[in-house]
C-alpha cells in the first residue's frame, strides 16, 4: 500500500509541517493528500464507520494546524500521525463497549455453503474478509491492517501502538491464523494451487 | 533458513510454497505449526487479504484537497500569531480606511490653508487678466471713477469740519478750567467734581481712610453714655 504514498514527492513530510507552521495553506493540502486517505482507510478498517473515520481525520489535521509542535519529532510524521490515528480509535472503542458485534446471518450461510460454490469471486471473499476483520480484536485488527495495508514494519508498527516488537509479531501471527480459519472454506484455492 | 519462527511462517508461506522449502525447513514448520495445508492457508489468507485490502483502498475516494473548515482554522490560526499592522482586514473594512483617509485630507487641507501652516505651498502664479475696453466701457469707467473721487472728497471734508469743530469746543472748555484755577485762591464749590478730591477718592479706593474722617466716624457711632 506505501506503493501509493511513493509518488513523487517533492518535500519531506516534516519540512511540509514547517511550513504549515508559517501559515503556508498549500503545505496542508499536500500533507492531507499523502495522508488523509491512508487514514480514513485505516480508521474504517478499524471502526467499519467511514464517517467517523472522516471525523478523525478532520481532528488530527486540526490538531497539527492549531499546534504544529505537537507532532512528535522523534517519531517520523507517518508514525505520529497513526499513533494518532490509534489512539483515537482506541478511544471509540472504550466509548463503543457496550456495542454489540453485528451478527451477519447472510455472511454465516455463505461460510456454511462456501465449499459448494467453486466459482466463488473476490467478492466473497472480500465479504468473509471484512467479517473476519470484525470478528478480530482492535489490537490484532490494528497490526493486520497496518501491516498489510500501510506496509509498515514491525518497528513501525511497534512505534505506532507502542507495543514491544516481539508483541507485534505474537498478535499478527495470531490475527493471520484465526483469518486463515475464518477462511477455511476456501481451502479449495489454495490446496488446488498448492 | 535454520531459525524459522512460529510468527515468520505466514508470510514466509505468503512468498514461498511449501514444496520449495528445503526438508529441513519443511520438517521444522510441520513441528511449530502442524501440517502442510495449515501453512497453505495461512499464505493464502495472507496474500489475498493484502490484494483485497490494496484494491480497495485504489477503490476508495482520493483527499487531494484539504475542506475548507481546516483552511479557515489555518487562517485564523494566522492571523491571532501574525502581528497587528500584518494581519489581513476584509476588504470592506480596507475600504472605509481608504475612505476615512480621503476625506480626513479634504478637511485637514483647506484648514491648512486659511491658518497659513501650509509649509510646502507652491508659490502663487502671477495671473495676467487680458480685458478688452472699448470706448464705451472706457468712457463709463472714468465716469463712475471721477464719481467715486468727488464722493470721497466731500466725505473728507465734513470729516475735517467736524474734527476741528470738536478740537475747538475742547480748547474752549480747557482754557476755561485753567483761568479758574488761576482766579481762585480760597476753597470754594468746585464745579469740576472730582479734581480738588482726586487724592481722597484715589487714597478710599486703595482702602486707606484718612484719620479725620475715621475720628468722625467713631465719634458719631460711639456709645450713648460716652457723649
Amino acid at each position: 500500500m506505501r506503493f501509493f504514498s511513493k509518488i513523487v514527492t517533492k518535500k519531506s513530510d516534516e519540512e511540509l509541517l514547517h511550513s504549515l507552521g508559517r501559515g503556508n495553506s498549500s503545505a496542508l493540502d499536500e500533507l492531507y493528500s499523502r495522508y488523509a486517505k491512508r487514514i480514513v482507510f485505516y480508521c474504517t478498517k478499524m471502526l467499519s464507520d467511514p464517517q467517523k473515520a472522516e471525523d478523525i481525520v478532520h481532528d488530527i489535521f486540526l490538531k497539527i494546524i492549531e499546534n504544529p509542535s505537537i507532532v512528535d519529532t522523534q517519531k517520523s510524521f507517518s508514525t505520529w500521525v497513526f499513533s494518532c490515528a490509534y489512539n483515537a480509535c482506541k478511544n471509540e472503542y472504550r466509548r463503543r463497549q457496550t456495542k454489540e458485534i453485528p451478527h451477519n446471518e447472510l455472511d454465516e450461510h455463505l461460510v456454511q455453503n462456501a465449499d459448494f460454490i467453486h466459482d466463488t469471486d473476490i467478492a466473497l471473499f472480500k465479504e468473509l474478509l471484512e467479517q473476519s476483520l470484525d470478528d478480530l480484536s482492535s489490537e490484532h485488527r490494528t497490526v493486520f491492517v497496518l501491516r498489510y495495508t500501510e506496509d509498515f514494519s514491525l518497528k513501525e508498527i511497534a512505534n505506532v501502538t507502542g507495543i514491544p516488537e516481539g508483541t507485534v509479531k505474537s498478535r499478527l501471527y495470531y490475527a493471520v491464523k484465526k483469518l486463515a480459519q475464518q477462511l477455511h472454506s476456501f481451502s479449495h484455492y489454495y490446496t488446488d494451487i498448492s | 533458513m535454520k531459525n524459522i519462527e512460529k510468527e515468520d511462517i505466514p508470510e514466509l508461506a505468503a512468498r514461498i510454497p511449501f514444496e520449495q522449502l528445503s526438508e529441513s525447513e519443511q520438517e521444522r514448520i510441520i513441528s511449530l505449526i502442524g501440517s502442510p495445508q495449515i501453512y497453505a492457508s495461512l499464505g493464502y489468507s495472507v496474500e489475498k487479504s493484502k490484494e483485497i485490502l490494496t484494491s480497495e483502498y485504489s477503490a476508495s475516494p482520493s483527499l487531494h484537497k484539504a475542506p475548507a473548515a481546516l483552511h479557515n482554522a489555518l487562517r485564523r490560526r494566522s492571523q491571532i500569531s501574525a502581528p497587528l499592522l500584518f494581519r489581513p482586514i476584509p476588504l470592506y473594512q480596507a475600504g472605509l480606511a481608504v475612505a476615512a483617509t480621503i476625506a480626513c485630507i479634504f478637511i485637514m487641507v483647506p484648514q491648512q490653508k486659511t491658518t497659513n501652516t501650509v509649509v510646502s505651498s507652491l508659490p502663487a502664479q502671477p495671473t495676467i487678466i487680458v480685458q478688452t475696453i472699448n470706448k464705451d466701457s472706457l468712457v463709463s469707467l472714468i465716469r463712475d471713477s471721477l464719481q467715486y473721487v468727488f464722493v470721497q472728497k466731500e466725505y473728507v471734508k465734513a470729516n475735517h469740519k467736524n474734527n476741528i469743530q470738536e478740537n475747538n469746543t475742547d480748547y474752549e472748555q480747557i482754557s476755561e478750567h485753567i483761568a479758574y484755577n488761576d482766579t481762585t485762591t480760597e476753597k470754594q464749590k468746585n464745579p469740576f467734581v472730582g479734581l480738588d478730591n482726586m487724592d481722597m477718592v484715589l487714597s478710599q479706593k486703595k482702602g486707606i481712610t484718612s484719620n479725620a474722617h475715621y475720628t468722625a466716624a467713631k465719634f458719631a457711632y460711639r456709645p450713648r453714655t460716652e457723649r
